[in-house]
């Protein structure tokens, strides 16, 4: 997968395997406001889901993995906006 | 057909490993049920290549290794349990000149034997041909030997596993002065941010003799990938600190670089840079798929630079089976690093910095004495 | 891989020996270094093998004795009784889970239980040895109630419909597990019909993202499913020591009730107890179904045909219920090497305590019995075994000194024929002198000179098992122990075996049981004598005979008569029982060799044969000499059941 960092958001796309939270916690410390955008994720380690939970952040997008929107992210996706 | 001395106490390994071995087609296999067995064995079954396990009645298997490398300098692989106990003796073997060193097979036999029988094989198959490392040569093992017997109160007793782990460790390893090459005064380099050193078989005691000559003010930080099992590289980096004048460590946790330091990677796994606020940082990594060998060098070369740039590192590829290190080291090489590679005669098994040189990636190939003085030269000028 | 299994279990089994001999050994002196450096290769070597099988509480269990052992050899402590005894208990526990891999190729659902026990016990103050072992993260089903009580109050879990749930459990990765290659999460989508989860911090919160590894797992997952627990405990299978799985009730007030079976195997564990019950009660249908008989018997006057038909179907019954017994018998027989190759380890240790060196070798031990005699045979061989160890053997140096091998060799042999094993035990020992035998059994009062003279000498060697008989020329602490000959005899006979001995003064000593091998039930002859019947065991009786009265002839006070070739005593059954002694023109004998010789006892009269369970005699009856016990009999009277060897001794 990748992790992208854009203007107001890091976009996570893909399939997001160990590797990637390296990335992806340097990011969320470099960038401390930005949302995570998980639309584009097809599917997540452990390892990079608990850094999105351990962030607390807002989560944005629907992706289309029902395991990731109904039951892995099912509580940080209800934060809403 | 390579010969292959089975040495070890249990019936029930003796035939596993006979029959992994026969499975392999190449090897003629002999067995040796202890070390008396096994010293008769040297000369009745003239083995090409030894596996010996370290704890049997009577003469234990370091003693035996010992006697082996007096009696018929012959290529040991030990066999060793993966635990820290284990690490310790099987650190100790190698320093009295086991060439490499294979995990004891474990695991429920159907479902894990055939993983590690390729492993097993490999490294065996490896070990026939390889040298029997300098440090094991006479002299060195006669010294180390009369410094244990010192320790132990000046009785001529052979070499004992509970005695000489101490003894051994006491003893400072080898120094040579560092002196430069003579062929070559080499001129200082600036903005050093790392020294990346990869090696594998015939590790632990190439990198006691890369390691042990610099000074505790030595001025860059050196990450090492050895291959390794996770619990051995915990005691071997305890093992190298004791030994050298600068701190060495192994990467848990993730570290911030420091001078004068050298860092382990953890084993079965990788070792990789990262920044954090802004200070590079080394961290260990779950293993990479597509790395046959962990801590794979060639990641560790690779992440370190998307950190900085080719001149700010210093590469050195040691003795080892394979060719881990090999690629990213010369690509290195040919965008401005500095690559140093071990030279075939000093080498255990000459596979990596062989894959090295034959890619035209080293600056330098030197023997293994001549290492730690060129990267001191590259450091002082 | 099997033939490596089996060197496992003869490698296992003598490295056992072998940690055994050096606990021995350090029970006598712990600063016995030799036996300390024994000892902790064996456990080593142990370690090693069990590692290489599904055993791993034992592997867990011989890492924590070897790091104890270790710590010994460096100096850290010596071994206090205590923790020998301990270590004595691992080795006798990994000694019974060899037995284990052998029986049903797996460890009891237990073994982790104990394991963790004795792991916490030997490592002491917490201190576990070295942790590179998967050593098992303390589960969190201690606190099931808790985690189930919070899993309930998830918001995450909120909207799952709780009456769909059927199983809750959490999940408490290792913190190292990425490192493994793990995702726990990929493992968590695994679980059959998931309902929701919650991803939690494994801690009380999640940590600042500075602080965060990005490598390390700090979440734990809880979860509901609508699977039965079974199914979510297999999705977890491989990290069992991770994993808390728990049956979820919509309501907290429901939620203690009985757990869910656990998982079907294709082996089922019965308890013994409720096997012998189905044995015992197999036996008595069996004997149940012949009061048919005699009802056939009267129906026949009244209606030929349906006494026809009863007869039939009663055929057809007891054919069924012989089936019956004889599946039931097949379950309960069990390898008889579980018992005695724990023989050799005892020997050992035995021998270690009065310093003889022996070589002990079993050969047919894997010869089927029935449970109950493989159960019962233990304590009279290993009494046996010591006697033999203890008396048998001469000390090394008089070993040496009369041309034997330094070690003595003791061996055991059972060989299976038709119904019966023999076990034949063997040693190389001084041998037993008859004339010696004679002597201290008139010294001890035991009989008179006349009659020890008129023994023969291989008579003279059943000495041994007179009550009260002992030939140890000192007390020492084996012979101290347990039984005497006379009660391994007694044993022997329970089993309805048969116990004899042969000696070579100076060369050895043969002693061989003879029993049956399937006890469940006893053939049995029913005779008469004066106006009582009585039951003889069929595997008791060489033969019966009917001769003329007039060849029983009286020799002296007693009574003989010659059967094929051979001067037999005659004894009266009846005047035995103290009853009006038999008479009549022809003498019905039944020839037994249950005595120390052939006997042929005189009864009135031959009854059926038939199979029963023989209870043993219990109570008043148990007070009554020569009755062995009893059987019901086809009309649901009580049979008394003879003891042979007794009556006739």
């Amino acid at each position: 997968m990748s992790v992208v960092v854009e203007e107001d958001r890091i976009i996570l796309s893909g399939a997001a395997t160990v590797e990637d939270a390296e990335p992806l916690l340097a990011a969320l410390l470099e960038h401390p406001h930005h949302r995570i955008d998980i639309a584009g994720l097809a599917r997540a380690h452990l390892a990079v889901v608990q850094l999105v939970l351990a962030a607390g952040r807002p989560v944005i997008g629907r992706p289309e993995s029902p395991f990731l929107r109904e039951i892995a992210f099912a509580s940080p996706m209800r934060i809403k906006v | 057909m390579i010969r292959l001395l089975i040495v070890d106490d249990s019936p029930l390994m003796r035939q596993l490993l006979t029959e992994i071995f026969a499975e392999a087609g190449d090897f003629e296999t002999g067995t040796a049920r202890n070390a008396d067995e096994a010293l008769a064995q040297l000369s009745a079954f003239q083995p090409d290549v030894v596996t010996l396990d370290i704890h049997m009645p009577g003469m234990d298997g370091l003693a035996c290794l010992d006697r082996i490398m007096v009696e018929r300098p012959t290529p040991v692989v030990m066999l060793s349990s993966l635990t820290e106990a284990g690490a310790d003796e099987t650190l100790e073997a190698l320093a009295l000149g086991a060439v490499d060193f294979i995990p004891k097979p474990r695991g429920p036999l159907s479902i894990e034997i055939e993983g590690i029988a390729a492993t097993l094989v490999a490294k065996v198959r490896e070990a026939a041909s390889a040298r029997i490392p300098r440090s094991a040569r006479l002299t060195e093992r006669v010294r180390r030997r009369a410094a244990a017997t010192r320790l132990a109160g000046g009785s001529a007793a052979p070499i004992r596993p509970s005695m000489p782990r101490q003894a051994a460790t006491a003893i400072p390893p080898r120094r040579r002065p560092a002196h430069l090459p003579s062929h070559e005064k080499a001129e200082a380099l600036s903005g050093i941010e790392a020294v990346l050193v990869g090696v594998s078989t015939g590790g632990p005691s190439a990198l006691d003799a890369l390691l042990g000559p610099l000074p505790a003010d030595f001025p860059w930080p050196i990450v090492i990938a050895q291959h390794m099992p996770s619990s051995f590289t915990g005691p071997l980096a305890r093992r190298l600190d004791r030994g050298c004048a600068i701190a060495v460590e192994e990467v848990r946790q993730p570290r911030p670089l420091r001078p004068g330091t050298a860092y382990i990677g953890r084993g079965d796994a990788d070792l990789i840079f990262s920044r954090r606020d802004g200070v590079p940082q080394i961290l260990a990594a779950p293993m990479r798929a597509d790395r046959l060998w962990h801590p794979s060098a060639d990641r560790l070369v690779e992440s370190a630079r998307a950190l900085f740039p080719p001149r700010a590192l210093v590469a050195v590829l040691m003795t080892g089976m394979g060719h881990d290190g090999a690629e990213a080291m010369a690509a290195l090489h040919r965008d401005g690093g500095h690559v140093l590679a071990q030279d075939e005669a000093s080498s255990v098994v000459w596979g990596m910095p062989g894959a090295l040189v034959a890619a035209g990636g080293a600056d330098l190939v030197l023997p293994l004495e001549d290492l730690a003085a060129q990267l001191l030269a590259w450091a002082q000028g | 891989m099997d033939e490596l299994l089996q060197q496992f279990l003869l490698e296992g089994r003598d490295l056992v020996a072998d940690a055994h001999a050096a606990l021995v050994a350090l029970g006598r002196d712990a600063r016995d270094r030799p036996a300390l450096d024994r000892l902790f290769r064996a456990t080593h070597t142990l370690k090693g093998s069990v590692a290489l099988f599904d055993m791993a509480p034992a592997e867990r269990l011989l890492h924590v004795a070897e790091a104890r052992l270790e710590g010994a050899r460096k100096g850290d402590g010596a071994l206090d009784e205590a923790m020998l005894d301990l270590l004595m208990q691992a080795i006798d526990q990994t000694d019974r889970w060899i037995d284990a891999m052998e029986g049903a190729a797996s460890l009891d659902a237990d073994a982790t239980g104990l394991s963790d026990r004795l792991i916490a016990l030997i490592a002491g103050d917490g201190e576990t040895g070295e942790a590179d072992l998967p050593l098992p993260v303390s589960p969190p089903v201690a606190a099931d109630q808790d985690w189930i009580a919070a899993l309930r109050s998830r918001a995450e879990l909120a909207m799952v419909d709780p009456g769909r749930a059927r199983t809750a459990f959490r999940y408490t990765p290792d913190p190292d597990c990425f490192f493994r290659g793990e995702d726990p999460l990929s493992m968590v989508e695994n679980v059959p019909q998931l309902l929701g989860i919650a991803i939690l911090p494994a801690g009380d919160a999640w940590p600042d993202l500075a602080a965060c590894e990005p490598f390390r797992c700090m979440a734990a997952i809880e979860g509901l499913s609508a699977a039965d627990e079974a199914q979510v405990r297999a999705a977890f299978r491989l990290a069992p020591d991770q994993i808390a799985v728990a049956p979820f009730n919509p309501s907290p007030a429901a939620s203690d009730s009985a757990p869910y079976a656990t998982e079907l195997a294709a082996t089922l564990r019965v308890e013994a107890v409720r096997l012998d019950r189905l044995a015992d009660q197999s036996g008595e249908l069996a004997v149940a179904i012949r009061a048919l008989q005699p009802i056939a018997a009267r129906l026949r006057v009244i209606d030929p045909l349906l006494a026809a038909e009863l007869r039939a179907a009663e055929d057809e019954i007891a054919r069924v219920a012989g089936r019956l017994q004889r599946s039931v018998a097949q379950v309960r027989l069990v390898s008889l090497e579980p018992v005695l190759r724990r023989l050799p380890r005892l020997a050992r240790e035995a021998a270690a305590m009065v310093d003889k060196a022996i070589r002990f070798t079993i050969e047919g031990e894997t010869a089927q019995v029935d449970k109950q005699l493989a159960d019962q045979l233990f304590e009279p061989l290993l009494h046996l075994v010591r006697n033999a160890v203890d008396h048998g053997l001469e000390p090394a140096g008089q070993r040496v000194a009369s041309g034997k091998p330094a070690e003595g060799r003791i061996g055991l042999a059972v060989r299976q024929d038709g119904g019966h094993i023999s076990i034949v035990l063997t040693d190389d020992g001084r041998g037993i002198d008859p004339q010696a035998m004679r002597a201290a059994a008139v010294a001890k009062g035991l009989m008179s000179g006349e009659a020890a003279a008129a023994l023969s000498d291989a008579e003279a060697l059943h000495i041994v098992f007179l009550p009260g008989f002992s030939t140890a020329e000192s007390a020492t602490m084996l012979s101290g122990r347990g039984v005497g000959m006379d009660a391994v005899r007694a044993a022997v006979e329970r089993l309805a075996g048969t116990i004899t001995i042969q000696s070579d003064v100076g060369r050895g000593t043969r002693i061989t049981l003879r029993l049956p091998a399937n006890a469940i039930t006893t053939p049995l002859l029913v005779v008469a004598a004066g106006d009582r019947q009585l039951g003889v065991r069929l595997d008791q009786i060489v033969e019966t005979a009917r001769i003329d009265a007039s060849a029983v002839q009286p020799v002296g006070q007693a009574h003989a008569c010659i059967l094929r070739d051979r001067t037999v005593p005659v004894l009266d059954l009846a005047a035995l029982l103290g009853l009006e002694p038999t008479s009549g023109a022809l003498a019905r004998l039944v020839v037994t060799d249950a005595g120390p010789c052939r006997t042929a006892l005189r009864v009135a009269a031959f009854g059926e044969r038939f199979d029963a369970v023989v209870r043993e005699s219990t109570g008043l009856l148990a007070a009554m000499p020569a009755v062995a016990g009893t059987a019901m009999m086809s009309d649901g009277s009580v049979l008394l059941v003879l003891d042979l060897p007794e009556l006739v001794a």
